[in-house]
């Protein structure tokens, strides 16, 4: 594993990043203090970081920042060696300076921009869903370092559903809070509800968990990677073997059946528009009235812990929803959109700790996931009747 | 149970004594599922000019809560002009769940008004220094039940509200979850209040567009 190691010793303090989704660069160790950030590696200046502490128990280690790479409810923590995550809390954290103080036993605490999200959590979560009929995990391809980009498919073995539905997450290797978004929408289709099993009967989902799944294992930025990013691989002469597949594969497996698409995404860490849950919606007219239809739904019937409202769809042309190239963007939606099939194609903006006002976490994240379910669900069955009559 | 002559006034003001009492069995015809209550049973919007869309207090199966349904309110302005209570013993029974953001400088409320109620308003007040619990119609609760750092977003709460008219007191019980998923339990005994008002007769729910309220039971019993 060509992981990132950084062991800076000082007494026996430990700054460790050798693990999946490791990342951290340590400018400095001066006793109980550690000056450390981001390591950008072959990106733009980002702000992912996840580093392990060990040795430090019984003492108390004050982390110095830039306070542009901590958001807004402070550093993730973890004290089971990413498994969960908490916000430390912003009032933790002052300047982009933050301490800790570590319990007797701790010998593995972990501290990042977010709430880490690599294959062996996905692979936890898939684990109770393992003998179900409806959950196919297969291999999308192998990526440029040789691991097996894993490829989920839901959906009823025994026959072809009418409508198709693609999710890719991780587009942006460090984005990680899209991947619980992802969980919810796979727990929402698969659910004992009627909704649930509407969607399982009445459509395929083909889910790339992630795109660029050497940049997640490995703790990448992924965001501006040079020459430039898995989602700026869309257009012509695409080199990603992640995106090369998914633009060969998706539309062979969707058959010319409607396709709805989401690209989901996290946003820049903090600030205005970044604080906000955004369904960026398409060039055309078609796709924003679409997309409407969805995001109305979505207002409408959403039970979980965020409260989406419509009027938050950003529309094509407006904030960051944008691209000076002539027709659909080269991105994973406006390839997406780009099928004659597709009836809908959408980036989806999740912010890392706040969307508007309420907590991001794991939970709450895959409760709007649910919800995204639920709406998609709703809007195929509008779709289904519109066709009968 | 002794009569008295609260009782006496307001069985006389009582449009109906067969409804004397108020519940909302919204598991029950001629509540459906996804449909607006308005126009059912007596709810109507407050305002002549309201036009609703048939969102804003809606029946829901509740997914958080195994699909029990409830009443879906966000944006609501509706009434309900049930008949008087008839006792000098009156029990009001309130479940109700929210969600809400994190609490910042802008007011974001449910009020229930109970016309008479001697505790006043119930209401959820989502602001530094609010909650659940009675308010007076002013920004500020005047008594807070369960403060706002410890209400959990999507968890029930039981409002369960004895009013004894002989006595001018009132008893208030609150069961639910602490933010923190623990059981919650708040109770105050004997709160005195100047008797001023009559028998318990309709009701107001007004709600914030930018929270929502979950109402699984809302029941006026006379006792």
């Amino acid at each position: 594993m060509s992981l990132l190691s950084v062991a800076t010793a000082f007494s026996e303090l430990a700054i460790e990043t050798n693990f999946p989704g490791g990342n951290a660069r340590v400018e400095s160790v001066d006793g109980d203090t550690v000056t450390i950030g981001p390591d950008n590696r072959d990106s733009k200046p980002w702000f992912y970081w996840n580093f392990a502490v060990k040795g430090a128990a019984g003492r108390t280690v004050t982390f110095v920042m830039n306070p542009m790479h901590i958001g807004t409810r402070g550093p993730g923590v973890s004290t089971d060696g990413g498994v969960t995550w908490k916000w430390l809390g912003v009032d933790a954290v002052k300047d982009g300076t933050f301490s800790y103080a570590f319990p007797p036993e701790a010998d593995d605490i972990r501290f990042s921009v977010g709430m880490p999200y690599v294959k062996s959590n996905f692979d936890r979560f898939l684990a109770s869903y393992q003998d179900h009929p409806f959950v196919h995990q297969e291999v999308l391809t192998n990526t440029g370092k040789g691991r097996p980009a894993p490829l989920l498919r839901l959906g009823d073995p025994k026959q072809k559903a009418p409508y198709a539905v693609g999710l890719t997450a991780r587009m942006h290797s460090s984005e990680m809070m899209g991947s619980y978004l992802l969980e919810g929408l796979i727990q929402g289709v698969l659910a004992d509800d009627e909704r649930g099993k509407w969607l399982r009967k009445n459509v395929e989902f083909f889910i790339v968990p992630f795109a660029d799944f050497d940049g997640v294992e490995e703790g990448d930025q992924g965001k501006g990677r040079s020459p430039h990013d898995h989602n700026r691989d869309f257009g012509d002469g695409s080199i990603y073997p992640e995106v090369i597949a998914i633009k060969d594969r998706l539309p062979a497996w969707a058959s010319g059946r409607p396709l709805v698409f989401f690209d989901i995404h996290d946003p820049a860490l903090k600030g205005d528009v970044f604080e906000v849950i955004q369904l960026l919606s398409g060039e055309t007219p078609g796709q924003e009235a679409a997309l409407v239809d969805y995001a109305t739904l979505l207002e409408r019937d959403q039970q979980g812990e965020f409260l989406y409202r419509k009027n938050m769809i950003m529309k094509f042309g407006t904030g960051y929803n944008k691209i000076d190239v002539e027709g659909p963007p080269p991105i994973a939606s406006g390839w997406a959109r780009t099928l004659p099939n597709c009836i809908l194609g959408a980036t989806i903006e999740f912010p890392y700790a706040t969307a508007g006002n309420m907590e991001v976490n794991a939970e709450s994240t895959r409760s709007f996931g649910r919800d995204m379910a639920w709406a998609l669900a709703g809007f195929l069955q509008k779709k289904s009747q519109e066709e009968k009559k | 149970m002794k009569p008295t002559l609260f009782a006496l006034v307001a069985a006389v003001l009582s449009s109906s004594a067969l409804l004397a009492d108020f519940t909302t069995p919204f598991a029950s015809p001629p509540y459906t599922l996804d449909a607006s209550i308005i126009g059912l049973e007596g709810w109507e919007s407050r305002l002549k000019t309201f036009s609703d869309d048939g969102t804003s207090a809606r029946l829901v199966a509740v997914r958080w809560d195994e699909y029990r349904p409830a009443l879906l309110l966000y944006g609501a302005s509706i009434r309900n002009d049930f008949p008087s209570t008839t006792s000098s013993k009156v029990r009001v029974t309130v479940r109700i769940a929210f969600t809400f953001p994190t609490p910042g400088p802008h007011l974001l409320q449910t009020r229930i008004l109970i016309q008479n109620a001697p505790f006043g308003e119930i209401a959820f007040k989502c602001h530094p220094g609010g909650g659940l619990g009675f308010g007076d119609g002013t920004p500020q609760l005047k008594k807070i039940l369960v403060p706002i750092e410890q209400v959990r977003i999507n968890a029930y709460y039981t409002l369960t509200i004895d009013v004894d008219y002989d006595a001018a007191t009132y008893d208030v019980a609150v069961t639910g979850l602490k933010r923190d998923g623990s059981p919650l339990s708040v109770e105050e005994k004997g709160i005195a209040f100047e008797t001023k008002g009559g028998a318990l007769k309709g009701l107001d729910l007004i709600t914030a567009s930018s929270a929502r309220t979950y109402i699984q039971q809302l029941r006026i019993e006379s006792l």
